[in-house]
């Protein structure tokens, strides 16, 4: 896995990770037009576990969930019927097949994430911050990386449970524990 | 002969409607100029009647990839508006930055109907990170424009202009500083994946 950054005014995207077929180095790239001095650590904390997600994510596609730490077999086999469902759609919506293989991954990585990785992404910020409230305050700042829109259309969560989730979120970023990176 | 020239000229007032520009016509840019400096501009033809909304994504999102720049022109009122379109594919930005609007609807907390615009656009340029559901900052904050698929460019044209009438208003109020920055999306219209497996919530996922 390698990092990279760049600066785009244009892409509101603070990082991407694309689907790398071909090679075996996956890279995140980091936006700085975006991701700038001025975003707080724990969001930008949030950014690093939800693309290193989808750099592992993508490794398990490529090597058939081989380990180490595979999915269980029921969750990737649901990960590959997704990819399936989704790389149907966007062949019919995209020409060029790089545009097919990064839609499909993220569709199906994105619907992966909302339902089972919103906890352990939570959990890591939580540490992040030196554990410095329950978990519930961290998961804003996993839902709000896009995860809340596929979220809400499968119904694993409501709009009122993201508005309170928001609302706790403020006590994180409000108060005065002071993180390294802040 | 008379009856074909009428019909040229026909064609013509169609294809060049909305388009006809004069000198002394002002010229608003969407987020800003600056933006619209590089070599690579392509303007993106919103009255093309081969090109629908679907259509239109798909070429903003390849242009931006090939790191060229699109845009939309719309003359409306003496105005020419040159519109650059954000990427909007595969990756996602904060959703708090988002502002998300449809035809008749705003996509933000519980939803509300798109006359309330002035008073969502508002909020979500002014917020500064108060609310955390709104932009973190004005220079962060975006607007996502969903229409049906199978929508016109005319009916883009409409939306954008109504947004961009709404957004200058707000802007005269901050002495024309807020950059309005616009990217296209049909994410609701993507039908829903398989259903998780039965047992998944209570599966240990090692991590």
């Amino acid at each position: 896995m390698k990092f990279t950054a760049k600066t785009d005014g244009s892409d509101p995207a603070p990082a991407r990770t694309p689907f790398n077929s071909s090679g075996n180095i996956i890279t995140i790239r980091f936006n700085l037009a975006v991701a700038t001095d001025a975003t707080l650590a724990i969001d930008l904390a949030g950014t690093i576990l939800h693309e290193s997600i989808h750099a592992e994510l993508h490794r398990l596609k490529l090597t058939n969930n081989s380990g180490p730490n595979p999915l269980p077999a029921s969750l990737f086999n649901w990960y590959m019927q997704m990819w399936s469902f989704y790389e149907a759609i966007n062949n019919e919506d995209f020409d060029d097949p790089l545009d097919v293989l990064n839609q499909t991954a993220a569709d199906s990585q994105h619907n992966l994430m909302a339902f089972r990785f919103i906890d352990p992404i939570a959990s890591g910020l939580r540490e992040f911050d030196e554990n410095s409230y329950p978990l519930d305050n961290y998961k804003h700042y996993v839902w709000s990386d896009g995860l809340d829109e596929y979220g809400l259309d499968a119904g694993y969560i409501t709009d009122n449970e993201l508005t309170r989730l928001s609302i706790l979120s403020k006590i994180v970023r409000d108060d005065n524990h002071k993180n390294t990176c802040d | 002969m008379k009856k074909l020239l009428l019909i040229i000229i026909a064609i013509n007032l169609l294809y060049c409607k909305g388009k006809a520009f004069d000198e002394n016509q002002k010229v608003k840019y969407y987020p800003s100029e600056k933006y619209f400096e590089s070599n690579g501009v392509v303007e993106i033809d919103l009255y093309n009647p081969n090109i629908n909304f679907k259509k239109i994504y798909r070429r903003v999102n390849e242009l931006h990839v090939n790191d060229s720049t699109p845009y939309f022109e719309i003359t409306h009122d003496d105005t020419l508006r040159r519109i650059m379109p954000l990427r909007n594919d595969w990756g996602h930005g904060s959703s708090y930055n988002i502002l998300g609007i449809s035809k008749d609807s705003i996509w933000k907390e519980n939803g509300y109907p798109i006359t309330e615009l002035y008073k969502l656009l508002k909020k979500h340029y002014e917020n500064c990170g108060k609310n955390p559901q709104y932009s973190i900052s004005a220079e962060k904050a975006w607007v996502e424009v969903e229409l049906d698929t199978n929508a016109t460019g005319s009916d883009l044209e409409k939306a954008l202009l109504n947004l961009t009438n709404i957004f200058d208003k707000l802007n005269r109020t901050h002495a024309d500083t807020l950059e309005l920055k616009v990217g296209l999306s049909y994410f609701s219209q993507i039908p829903p994946p398989p259903p998780p497996p039965k047992d998944a919530e209570n599966i240990n996922i090692g991590i």
